[in-house]
């Protein structure tokens, strides 16, 4: 949650998110809403997009190569950073689990799924990453190194979450299982992390995450924390993006629910297929 | 080198990954608007009876 | 969406019993070898060490070499597919078998030599600490 509201996207003041009650919120809440508002998630995805975008120039042609991997090691200014986002993601899932099963309210919900399937997209991409910055320089695609297979479980455990989510017919209930899920496999975060530490592996130790000053040039460091700053910002957008959709779902489906069935009324398409059938024209719909 | 050949592909897959997600969520942002448009549209059907009272 | 956790819970229980289940200890040092040499004979196991320098052989049929832990000495065969950062004084973990245990010079023959760049942060220059990355730099 800090972490998005230290974004320092623009904040549309004037544009609260929709939901009522937005009178009287704390700052930070106000800003939230700013950023998960239309405006606020634009911003984010051209500030994402811009600061990927140098993060990919600075990476591939300004940063000199490492001496002893050569080019090879460029592929650490998106292997880092993907690996950043999804510890990043799953501390939010955790946060924002807890926070849901305390007090039962649907945005942290939405902010946990969301948070989750960032989640599995940058572990996915970090495995992938390191796969292909393993096989020149290890010599191998994949071993059972402990922070490989930590990774590799902490990745299963999220697909499991949003697996959970599906199961019981009442959301509300899979949303309370995969909150369990989202806060049990957090452990597994700092496991990872410390996998290095703790056991005998391949895996080299931290480089900046670590106790003491990072081991490397300080022009290296600086591409690193800017392709950080690029993968969180996308983070951001990404996970503001999909809080937006799932509130647009629940409140299609509540409606639904509320909605009286009449004589004479087309029956409405189950709400899954009014939320993923591919877009109708504005005002198609049955009795306009 | 042949160093490039490993880091290519792995800049094209984070491109594609990204821009795979980007585009999921914008499809589903425009199915929201068309489930919206639809239930704002069995609304109104809702409020106009269809049917004149006898 | 059973179907789907079904799989993940599958995957993920082959995971846990191949990558933590037998081998938390990811590889063996020379020392640790040597002792259990006698039992762990034709065993599957990964051994891991520094390559020691002035010791690296390679022929027609492959490489042999020699891994230290600054104890213990441990000699490897394998083919030559070597990745390109292997050398001397390299940290490396070999996988294969020790051949001859009951001997007293017992052989590891190697299928895999994965390459350990473990202490070196990959600094822009190739030294491994800083005085030797400044002297590298003065170059």
């Amino acid at each position: 949650m800090a972490t998005i509201a230290r974004r320092p996207a623009p904040q549309p003041r004037a544009h609260p998110a929709r939901p009522s009650g937005a009178r009287n919120r704390s700052r930070g809440a106000r800003l939230l809403g700013a950023l998960c508002g239309s405006r606020g998630i634009f911003w984010q995805g051209v500030a994402a997009a811009v600061a990927l975008g140098a993060s990919a120039v600075v990476s591939l042609l300004v940063v000199p190569a490492d001496a002893a991997q050569g080019d090879v090691q460029r592929l650490m200014y998106v292997h880092v950073p993907a690996a950043w986002t999804a510890y990043l993601s799953f501390a939010v899932v955790a946060f924002a689990s807890a926070a849901y099963l305390r007090t039962g309210r649907v945005h942290w919900d939405r902010l946990a799924v969301a948070a989750a399937e960032a989640g599995v997209l940058f572990t996915g991409l970090t495995i992938a990453l390191g796969s292909l910055w393993g096989r020149p320089i290890w010599g191998a695609w994949w071993t059972w190194d402990p922070r490989l297979t930590t990774t590799l479980v902490l990745l299963l455990v999220y697909a499991g979450y949003l697996a959970v989510r599906g199961l019981p017919d009442n959301p509300d209930r899979g949303a309370r299982w995969s909150a369990v899920v989202g806060l049990v496999g957090f452990l597994d975060v700092p496991v990872v992390h410390l996998s290095v530490v703790w056991w005998r592996g391949l895996h080299q130790p931290a480089t900046v995450l670590r106790p003491g000053t990072p081991t490397m040039a300080g022009s290296m460091l600086a591409a690193l924390l800017l392709a950080v700053l690029a993968f969180t910002l996308l983070w951001a957008y990404l996970v503001a993006a999909r809080m937006r959709t799932e509130r647009a779902a629940q409140r299609t489906r509540r409606e639904l629910l509320s909605a009286p069935v009449r004589r004479g009324v087309q029956p409405v398409a189950p709400v899954a297929d009014l939320v993923a059938t591919a877009p109708t024209p504005q005002g198609a719909g049955s009795h306009g | 080198m042949g160093d490039w050949s490993y880091v290519a592909p792995g800049y094209a897959l984070t491109a594609v990954a990204f821009a795979a997600a980007v585009l999921r969520l914008h499809r589903r942002t425009r199915a929201d608007r068309a489930a919206a448009a639809r239930l704002a549209a069995l609304r109104r059907s809702r409020r106009t009876p269809p049917v004149p009272p006898p | 969406m059973l179907a789907t956790l079904a799989v993940v819970l599958v995957t993920l229980a082959v995971v846990l019993v191949r990558g933590l289940g037998s081998n938390l200890v990811y590889y063996a040092t020379p020392t640790e070898v040597l002792a259990a040499r006698s039992s762990n004979a034709h065993d599957r196991l990964r051994l891991g060490g520094q390559v020691v320098p002035g010791t690296v052989v390679k022929s027609a049929h492959g490489v042999r070499f020699v891994v230290g832990d600054g104890t213990s000495r441990v000699t490897v065969v394998g083919d030559a597919r070597l990745p390109t950062m292997f050398g001397p004084g390299q940290g490396v973990v070999v996988e294969g078998y020790l051949a001859g245990g009951r001997t007293l010079h017992p052989v590891f023959r190697a299928d895999t030599v994965l390459v350990k760049h473990g202490s070196d942060y990959r600094p822009p220059t190739e030294a491994p600490s800083v005085g030797t990355r400044r002297a590298a730099r003065a170059r």
